[in-house]
């Protein structure tokens, strides 16, 4: 049942990349610049100094002379055989630079991930038992300055803090946790508060939302009545039950940390997906922009399954089709 | 006090390179590791094909090319050691320096220097030295260290572009694939450091190069952390995590400068990048020469260059600044006069429409373009800043779309390709070098004229009336020079760099840097 329903998940999977394909296809074609020009290295600064001999001979081999429907069914054709092409920049398989940059994406979004639930949990619950005291103010004044605050902004003044005047943790830089765990923690710690931030603060307030909610059902109130003790009641109760909705806000935010934050990753130098998406689009490497944003429509799709998925085992009443 | 606030600033400025020669002076130690934050990732590992000028800084360490500039800008040997020209300025005959070896051990031979070229020369590689090297005919081998380069005709700056690696630099035969095939790794060089690994976003690593034929490096390693923002780029200075960084923003310098940021040293590219107002001639409103004038006569470009680069700038006339061997202090150029301006504008018949000035994102240009914005408002021109991302840009510079707009010039040993950028083109859609669109008869002979004159005190003459003709038309207003600059931790010593800011130059650059702790 299980399994039939994740092979229909999975096809269903085949028109949505179509679709993204073309649009994202489209968009970055309809952008203005001249990716052979760029690739000529024509800085902003200095003059389209090419020979038209030499413009005519690249955009051939490349293709950009033939119509647009050609370009798209190629590229499809070359996708179909597992071939996403080659960077116009680096002129490398594009496979293998996603190969390069999506691990670091990962460790990023997991341990944002991690560092975002636990901060919104238990401020989430708390802010719930203690509903209009002080704690729950904290923990709201917490959320709406998590969700008001900008990245960027945030990751500077960590900077700022830890790097600069307390001299704890670098500004920049990465290192693989497979290679050196220790020195990967440094790293990961500035961009995973921000990042995880930027996730705690809405998910704060749908747990203390849901909890709430919970609190009031007659279910409650009868484990109360039986003499339950309080760490029973709420956390093997109400808050099992209140993870719904909650679940929807992480797999959605997960789905998000997983595309890469192109402003995370470029404030600490943080080498993942989105700071080279983000590069991919200024220098009009549309192999590059295709290839990273079908990985990212693949990453939602597979996001979202899981998330029905985990519904299912939150709620044995709720049917997958 | 504001009055006296540049003149502070560039006592400081001219100390604050002096100290730097003077630790120069003082005995360098060998070894350690320098790490440097650079504004752009290299791109791939071909060194004849450039994708970025940060890009060729970078290969400035590996890679060297055949003839070379001093710190003044003169042309001197390098991987040459000698040259001579004959037949009319068709021939040129190099002589090579012998014992240089690449970084893999082979020597370097004239086949090497061939290979190089011939590879540039084909357009499937998309070379970026294509152009630099079109006038070449053939290019023939006399023996291991002499080699002969027929030009198809004469060509005045031939000598200089081989001075720099865009053009091409010396690699070793058969090290590169024909066509786009990605190399899996850099080819061998002849530079100071060689290149030990790049990890793409990260870092890319270069040890020194014992068997260099030229000065050796002081450091052992040289590290490059890609660190894209300005503002992350100097907090990674201030906090330690690397020791020298590129392309500072103005408004940390100038804390330097006045001594509220300690423990930073700075070293100045003064001439990095030229700031000029460019009209869209073809089109109107500025089809319309007075008016283009009266815009000439509007603008103070000491409070643009103040505002946007904190008084570190030079105000210049000029496509060459005030001082240089090309500047002519006696061609007559419009000069800031509101009054002027104001006549000018009611005879060009301008009736308040608005007009809009391009900029390119990323550069002060937003700043600057605020400033023109506000000057013009005061002789009644209302003016709309449209800011675009580079590609955007480039796009609408090459098809003429835009109305008038900030632009970086290049910073040019020589008058010609400075001002071959305002010659006749043939599309007016589809520009190149021109971007103006101006296209004149006059100004072309003259250029042409100064282009064939071998002679030097007329060729000066020559571009003398071409700059003339030029400033009379004004399809541009050269607003100044914009200097960029490296700064450092203390402990990093010797890091002198040239008037375009280069990482690695004869006579300075990160293989004369030492580490002082």
């Amino acid at each position: 049942m299980l399994a039939r329903y994740i092979i229909r998940r999975i096809l269903q999977l085949v028109p949505v990349l179509i679709l993204v394909s073309i649009a994202v296809f489209l968009i970055i074609r309809i952008i203005p610049g001249d990716p052979v020009l760029v690739m000529l290295g024509i800085d902003a600064e200095e003059r389209v100094r090419i020979s038209e001999e030499q413009y005519r001979v690249l955009q051939h081999q490349l293709g950009f002379d033939r119509p647009i429907v050609i370009q798209y069914l190629n590229w499809m054709d070359r996708i179909v055989r597992g071939d996403l092409g080659i960077s116009l920049g680096s002129r490398r398989p594009i496979f293998e630079i996603l190969l390069e940059r999506y691990p670091a994406t990962i460790y990023l979004a997991v341990a944002a991930l991690l560092t975002g639930l636990v901060i919104a949990i238990p401020t989430g619950v708390i802010a719930a038992i203690r509903q209009n005291k002080p704690a729950d103010y904290a923990a709201m004044g917490f959320a709406l300055w998590g969700i008001a605050m900008p990245n960027f902004w945030l990751a500077l003044m960590l900077i700022v803090l830890f790097s600069l005047k307390l001299g704890w943790l670098p500004s920049i830089g990465y290192a693989s946790p497979l290679d050196n765990p220790l020195l990967f923690l440094q790293h990961v710690f500035l961009p995973a508060i921000v990042m995880g931030t930027d996730l705690a603060a809405p998910l704060t307030r749908y747990i203390r939302a849901e909890m709430l909610e919970q609190l009031k059902q007659d279910y409650v109130r009868t484990a109360w009545a039986k003499g339950l003790p309080p760490r029973m009641v709420i956390i093997k109760h109400a808050f099992k039950n209140s993870l719904i909705a909650a679940v929807t806000v992480v797999g959605l935010q997960t789905a998000r940390l997983l595309g890469g934050s192109t402003i995370v990753e470029t404030v600490f130098s943080w080498p993942g997906v989105g700071r080279l998406l983000i590069e991919g689009i200024y220098a009009r490497d549309y192999p590059i922009v295709q290839g990273a944003v079908l990985l990212i429509a693949v990453t939602y799709v597979f996001i979202n399954l899981i998330v029905d998925i985990v519904y299912k085992w939150l709620d044995p009443r709720i049917k997958l089709d | 006090m504001k009055k006296f606030a540049a003149p502070i600033l560039l006592w400081a400025l001219f100390f604050g390179v002096a100290s730097q020669l003077e630790a120069a002076s003082v005995e360098p130690k060998r070894g350690g590791t320098l790490t440097l934050g650079i504004s752009k990732e290299l791109a791939l590992m071909n060194p004849l094909v450039n994708t970025s000028s940060t890009e060729a800084r970078i290969r400035e360490l590996m890679f060297e090319p055949l003839l070379a500039m001093d710190l003044k800008g003169a042309v001197v040997p390098n991987l040459a050691e000698s040259w001579e020209i004959g037949g009319n300025g068709k021939l040129y005959t190099f002589k090579l320096r012998r014992g240089v070896k690449f970084h893999s051990g082979k020597e370097m031979s004239a086949e090497d220097v061939k290979f190089a070229m011939d590879y540039t020369l084909n357009p499937k590689n998309g070379a970026y030295g294509f152009k630099d090297l079109e006038l070449i005919d053939r290019v023939e081998i006399v023996d291991k260290y002499t080699l002969r380069v027929h030009m198809k005709g004469h060509h005045p700056l031939f000598l200089t572009l081989l001075a720099n690696i865009r053009a091409f630099s010396v690699i070793p035969k058969e090290s590169l694939p024909e066509g786009l095939r990605k190399p899996d790794k850099f080819p061998p060089g002849t530079g100071p450091f060689k290149f030990v690994e790049w990890q793409p976003g990260q870092r890319i690593v270069f040890e020194r190069f014992a068997d260099y034929w030229g000065h050796k490096a002081y450091v052992d390693r040289v590290i490059m952390r890609d660190i894209g923002d300005a503002t992350i780029r100097f907090t990674a200075l201030q906090a330690g995590d690397v020791d020298i960084i590129e392309r500072t923003p103005y408004e940390w310098v100038q804390q330097i400068v006045q001594g509220k940021i300690k423990g930073i040293g700075f070293a100045k590219a003064s001439q990095a990048g030229a700031r000029n107002l460019e009209f869209n001639v073809t089109d109107p409103p500025f089809n319309n020469k007075k008016l283009r004038l009266a815009i000439a006569h509007a603008i103070d470009k000491k409070e643009i260059l103040q505002a946007a680069y904190f008084g570190l700038a030079e105000p210049s006339d000029q496509r060459f600044p005030e001082g240089h061997t090309w500047n002519f202090n006696d061609v007559r150029t419009p000069q800031f006069d509101p009054d002027k301006a104001k006549a000018l504008l009611k005879e060009a018949g301008y009736k308040g429409e608005t007009i809009e000035l391009m900029g390119n994102r990323g550069e002060v240009a937003d700043i600057e373009g605020a400033a023109i914005q506000a000057q013009l408002k005061r002789i009644g021109i209302k003016v709309e800043l449209k800011i675009l991302e580079r590609a955007s840009a480039l796009e609408a510079r090459r098809q003429g779309k835009f109305m008038f707009k900030l632009a970086g010039g290049s910073d040019y040993p020589d008058p010609l390709p400075a001002y071959q950028e305002y010659a006749c083109e043939e599309d007016p859609r589809k520009r190149r070098m021109n971007e103006t669109g101006y296209c004149d008869k006059e100004y072309d002979a003259l250029l042409k004229k100064a282009e064939a004159a071998v002679d030097p005190v007329l060729r000066r003459a020559l571009f003398k009336q071409v700059v003339a003709k030029l400033m009379e038309d004004s399809p541009l207003v050269p607003i100044g020079f914009t200097p960029r600059f490296f700064t450092f931790r203390d402990h990093v010593k010797g890091f002198v760099t040239n008037a375009s800011g280069d990482f690695q130059v004869r006579g300075g650059g990160l293989s004369h840097a030492w580490i002082d702790k």
